[in-house]
């Protein structure tokens, strides 16, 4: 895992490094208008991001053996559940309308079933994976969600008549170009918001992480996860 | 991270921003969760 580490963290600086110079001929380059496959991924992320929440959420309350557990600490791990998969079911409502109803049912039913198979000896212990699944869900949104509205930037698709808004990613604007935009999401480019959706999938190898046999296997299923956010 | 870009909504520097956010998170907890395993359970997670 440490080589992965390190590899994913120098490709991350000289991406980086790339974007700090060429950005803004990268995106000329790649931009298509009204692309279907881009917004199909748009859509995507989102879902894949409810999803990681719901099988952490899952993982926090579904691996309790009720009865030997104190009832507060079910209690609030029953109530944060409920919160956080209706919070998920909500998501998937917003980016997939109707579709996202059916689908937090069935996912949510496929994951209390998987839940309540395993191991008992390891539940404890997939109760961690699910806890380290949420905290990197929720602590990556939150300081992505408070640098944008301070950050400013505006996206490559809202310059298209006047590039002379554009502005490096180190720079700092807050509303300054509010006006020049349609709306205040316009100004939401820096970071990438579905970017660290789709991240936030590299979590769920806590689940291999936690369960001694699958150990040895954890940098293959953590490479898996890396199609999710190239996409 | 390569659609939101096709779409002209991020830049490359957002996407690897966004993206590197969300593993910065990963690393911390993988880290704390193996240190605690590792405590925990020493014989099972060498």
């Amino acid at each position: 895992m440490k080589k992965l580490f390190s590899l994913t963290s120098i490709g991350l600086v000289i991406s980086l490094a790339v974007g700090t110079f060429y950005d803004l001929n990268i995106n000329s380059f790649l931009f298509i208008k009204d692309n279907q496959v881009s917004y199909f991924f748009e859509h995507l992320a989102p879902v894949i991001f409810a999803t990681v929440v719901m099988v952490g959420a899952g993982l926090i309350f579904w691996t309790f053996s009720f009865k030997q557990e104190k009832t507060i600490k079910v209690v609030f791990c029953g109530i944060l559940y409920v919160l956080l998969t209706l919070l998920s079911c909500v998501m998937t409502l917003v980016y997939i309308n109707w579709w996202g109803i059916p689908y937090s049912i069935i996912v949510s039913g496929v994951i209390i079933y998987l839940i309540r198979r395993l191991p008992a000896e390891l539940q404890k212990r997939y109760r961690w994976a699910g806890i380290g699944i949420l905290l990197t869900a929720f602590c990556s949104m939150a300081v992505v969600e408070s640098i944008k509205p301070i950050w400013g930037r505006v996206r490559f698709r809202s310059m298209q008549e006047n590039f002379a808004l554009f502005t490096s990613w180190y720079q700092i604007n807050g509303d300054k170009y509010l006006s020049a935009v349609p709306l205040k999401e316009e100004i939401k480019s820096f970071p990438s918001g579905h970017s660290q959706w789709a991240g936030t999938t590299l979590s769920l190898s806590f689940l291999a992480s936690v369960n001694p046999k699958l150990k040895d296997k954890e940098p293959i299923f953590t490479e898996l996860q890396y199609f999710v956010p190239s996409f | 991270m390569v659609s939101r870009m096709m779409q002209g909504a991020h830049f490359l520097s957002d996407v690897t921003v966004g993206f590197g956010t969300a593993y910065i998170f990963f690393w911390i907890f993988h880290t704390s969760l193996n240190k605690a395993l590792k405590q925990k359970y020493p014989l099972e997670y060498l």
